[in-house]
């Protein structure tokens, strides 16, 4: 009985945030002409999804995002009906985490990049994770060139020859930190796969524990081997260590790679000069 | 489980999946190719970018079933498997209609490398991560989801590096053994206006990495050998409690998110590591060394964060964000450490020392930023500012000096964009930071940054975009005398047919990159750290469709002419695919990868790639 109340609470809410909740046109009514479109809409993941909160949110959907339809009824031309879902039309249902692009994403919004510029409408079929319209990788690539053409660079994160995808470590919604262990500290999203890096360690490296990866790694892809910031490892090192032994003869092969001895540059839980792993 | 049983495991499913929903409504695609590889060069430099072999390949398999019974979704997707690649992954997803999910997700990357040229030429990595997640998701009672999940991650594999002893340098393996398992229990409103979620988690970490002597000569021509490594540390964290409360709101004129963290690790670590060298190969003697440890560490975490957003009026919005950070950290260990030089003949000479650390590492960070914004009608502008502080204290040993440095930052940022609608919108920003006190060395003292982008849409299914920034950082010369600079910029130009067959385009990137830091070598004397990056891409990229043709591709060169390390590479890819009737794709691939370094050549390699796939889509 109480899921029941909950649930006429919950669609009554969902109704009553649809803009044109008073319009009397129903799937049905569309379906009469547009026989190709809503079944092909009730079956896919937005109306199944819809049917799933409540029946009669599905049946309100047509006019849930392209508006008042008793003119387009009697009169149907494409002058009168919003061909596309009018802005913040996807908000009257998705409030939550999922419309919160204003204050993560402020950029897109002062750009003109709206939900339907990556997600599907539900009205083709869509096998992709969020009704994605392609790939996130594609996706973003669109605007984020930069970035994408890192990705090219011969020491990259990637999935052989297929391109690691941007969601893996950004999220565009809400709460802009993917994981819990983003926000442990600098670089937590790389620990998420990287979790033998999370500490903590004896002997911690500060650098890592202050900075993040990013204080030595390049994180989309770098011409430099591990992805590092430099491509002598000693350069890297020397540029904080100002204090080195004077028996490391930088000329000698054995102490231009500090990581030779120094292997623990993670942090070592035996060894205060890292020596160890 | 091994990759061959998962493998098996998603045909089977598959099949078995298959054959009750026959009848049913469902979709879906399955693709292999078989790959062959020809390389010229140093294929273990090859492996270090992309890890390409040869063999089978499963490119893609989809399998999508919906429907109004007791199961309304049962979804896999897997790609990846095979010897060809060296990443695979697979989901599993089963929604019921009674209201509850389940979700199975299995990866795993593997990671190769192994460079002659590179100074980190005596480490070469072979390893593998391998990560899984189990999620059940009971979303039948509408106001509260409640989901429960259990992650895994792996790492297992071989690094083979040098250990230093007897002044020489001596080749090791290590056998990884890490592995991290978390369970999850999370909890979401769904109806309440403000959305809640509690995240509660307990995860355990272990490694028992063992090392083992590879048995190759010493580097650098020592007559000596190591007899033995072997080790039986445990390194282990149980029950690391991390508590997530999250709180989000969204309403028309009014969008915010906070965000509060606990954590508490514990790490123990314990055991003994033991190494012997044979002195002459034995016939001088040996020397023993074994070092046993019992360490702890104890770190606590409480993180919080807050984005606030307001719509002033129908022009103006304030964004306010701020974040803070708390962690402290306890570190000790005892050593017990005993070193014997023993004579062929039965005498020796042993030494024994033990010592006790210590450490401790806190830190504290806040930073806050405010920003306005008006909007006009097809543009806006906005300008705000940002403050910042770190604080951290730490004594890394217990023969170090304490060391408590406080960094404060202030900075501000201005920006305008013009969004004409469809056709061009346009963004220019321009950030300052200016800090005190320096953590390390290289941080700046200023930082200055300005970005431009600008994307057309021409008309025609054309698009021309525009991009660049400037980023510019300095510290005085009493620091490190760092100055840097940085200019990534780039044009991107695209055509669209209307229908989607066919598209064509070319994207221009240009990164100039160049730091410049004072150093002081280990002789005592003063240098600079320059490097310097001049790198140059170029990509071009299509496909088309004409009746039962297809072909797609792309080629990139790309080209580093700065001082410190010049390089030329090469990659392209090209797929000619034939449409046959009952949904199957024939399709032939050329991949092509070339790497050449200016300066060396023991890692340079030229890399031809061909195979056939088969598609079928149902």
């Amino acid at each position: 009985m109480t899921r029941h109340l909950f649930l006429a609470v919950a669609a009554a809410l969902a109704l009553a945030s649809v803009a044109v909740a008073q319009e009397p046109v129903t799937m049905e009514t569309c379906e009469m002409c547009h026989d190709d479109v809503a079944p092909v809409f009730a079956a896919g993941p937005h109306g199944r999804a819809m049917a799933m909160v409540d029946t009669a949110i599905l049946d309100r959907s047509c006019v849930g995002c392209h508006g008042p339809a008793t003119e387009h009824i009697d009169d149907p031309t494409t002058e009168n009906i919003n061909r596309v879902p009018a802005p913040g039309a996807c908000l009257s249902c998705h409030p939550g985490q999922e419309g919160m692009t204003d204050i993560s994403t402020p950029a897109h919004v002062r750009n003109g990049v709206a939900c339907l510029d990556c997600h599907g409408t539900g009205h083709s079929e869509l096998k992709t994770d969020h009704m994605l319209t392609s790939a996130p990788h594609k996706l973003c690539a669109e605007c984020h060139l930069s970035e994408s053409g890192s990705f090219q660079m011969p020491y990259a994160h990637r999935d052989g020859t297929r391109p690691f995808e941007c969601t893996n470590c950004h999220s565009l919604h809400g709460d802009n930190r993917q994981g819990r262990l983003a926000m442990i500290g600098s670089g937590g999203v790389c620990l998420d796969c990287h979790t033998e890096k999370t500490g903590p360690f004896v002997y911690p490296h500060p650098p890592q524990q202050v900075n993040g990866c990013i204080n030595c790694h390049v994180p989309h892809g770098s011409p430099n081997p591990k992805m590092l910031t430099r491509h002598r490892v000693a350069a890297l090192c020397l540029e904080c260590h100002t204090n080195v032994p004077s028996f490391h003869d930088v000329s000698r092969p054995r102490y231009q790679s500090c990581q030779n001895c120094h292997a623990a540059i993670h942090g070592s839980n035996r060894d205060s000069r890292l020596f160890e792993e | 489980m091994p990759r061959t049983k998962w493998f098996v495991f998603l045909v089977t499913v598959c099949v078995a999946a298959a054959s009750p929903l026959a009848a049913q409504d469902w979709s879906g695609a399955v693709g292999g190719a078989y790959l062959w590889q020809n390389v010229d060069g140093n294929e273990d430099s090859f492996r270090s970018q992309m890890n390409l072999e040869e063999g089978f390949l499963l490119e893609d398999l989809k399998m999508l079933y919906r429907g109004q019974g007791a199961i309304s979704e049962f979804k896999i997707d897997a790609w990846g498997f095979g010897d060809a690649n060296p990443a695979e992954a697979a989901k599993i997803g089963l929604e019921f209609g009674a209201g509850f999910s389940f979700y199975l997700d299995y990866d795993r990357r593997a990671s190769f490398f192994n460079l002659a040229g590179s100074d980190l030429a005596q480490r070469a990595d072979d390893w593998d991560i391998t990560r899984y997640r189990g999620a059940l998701v009971i979303d039948a009672w509408r106001p509260l989801e409640i989901s429960l999940s259990y992650r895994a991650v792996d790492r297992e594999g071989t690094v083979k590096r040098t250990l230093y002893g007897l002044n020489e340098q001596y080749p090791i393996g290590i056998d990884l053994d890490e592995t991290m398992s978390e369970m999850t229990l999370r909890l979401a409103t769904r109806t309440l206006p403000v959305r809640l979620e509690l995240e509660q988690s307990m995860a355990t970490y272990t490694r028992k990495n063992r090392p083992f002597a590879t048995g190759d000569e010493a580097i650098g021509g020592d007559p000596d050998e190591l007899g033995n490594i072997s080790s039986n540390v445990v390194e282990e964290m149980d029950s690391v409690p991390t508590t997530r409360f999250i709180a989000s709101y969204s309403g028309k004129n009014f969008e915010g998110v906070a965000s509060l963290l606990w954590r508490s690790a514990e790490l123990d670590v314990s055991g003994s590591e033991s190494q012997s060298y044979l002195i002459g190969g034995g016939d001088t003697g040996t020397w023993e060394m074994v070092d046993s440890a019992l360490g702890a560490a104890e770190q606590d975490t409480f993180a919080a964060a807050v984005s606030l957003g307001f719509k002033l009026g129908q022009r103006w919005t304030l964004r306010l964000s701020g974040d803070h950070r708390d962690g402290s950290s306890n570190s000790s260990i005892v050593t017990d450490r005993l070193s014997r030089v023993a004579s062929p003949l039965g005498s020796d000479v042993t030494w024994r020392t033990s010592f006790d650390d210590a450490g401790t590492f806190d830190f504290t960070d806040s930073r806050a930023r405010l920003t306005l914004e008006y909007q006009g009608n097809n543009w806006s502008v906005w300008g705000g500012g940002i403050s910042s502080s770190r604080d951290v204290n730490w004594q890394f040993s217990e023969d170090n000096d304490p060391y408590d440095v406080q960094r404060d930052g202030t900075g501000y940022l201005l920006g305008a964009a013009w969004n004409a609608g469809e056709k061009i919108d346009l963004t220019l920003e321009f950030d300052r930071g200016d800090f005190d006190e320096y953590i390390f060395r290289v941080q700046p003292e200023t930082v200055d940054r300005a970005t431009l982008k600008v994307r057309t849409r021409l008309g025609g299914g054309w698009r021309l975009d525009l991009h660049g920034r400037h980023v510019k950082s300095e510290n005085p010369d009493d620091v490190a005398g760092l100055d840097t600079k940085a200019t990534p910029y780039g044009i991107a130009c695209s055509w669209t047919s209307g229908d989607g067959s066919s598209s064509v385009g070319i994207d221009l990137e240009q990164y100039s990159f160049k730091t410049d830091t004072g150093v002081m070598l280990p002789s005592g004397g003063l240098d600079r750290s320059i490097y310097e990056l001049d790198l140059a891409t170029a990509t071009l990229y299509g496909h088309t469709r004409s009746g039962i043709f297809g072909v797609s591709g792309s080629l990139t060169y790309l080209t580093d002419d700065g001082d410190s390390f010049p390089v030329d590479a090469w990659n392209g890819r090209l797929r000619l695919t034939l449409y046959g009737g009952s949904s199957l794709e024939y399709s032939a691939l050329v991949q092509y990868w070339s790497y050449d370094e200016v300066q060396f050549d023991l890692d340079d390699f030229d890399v031809l790639r061909y195979g056939l796939a088969v598609n079928w889509r149902f």
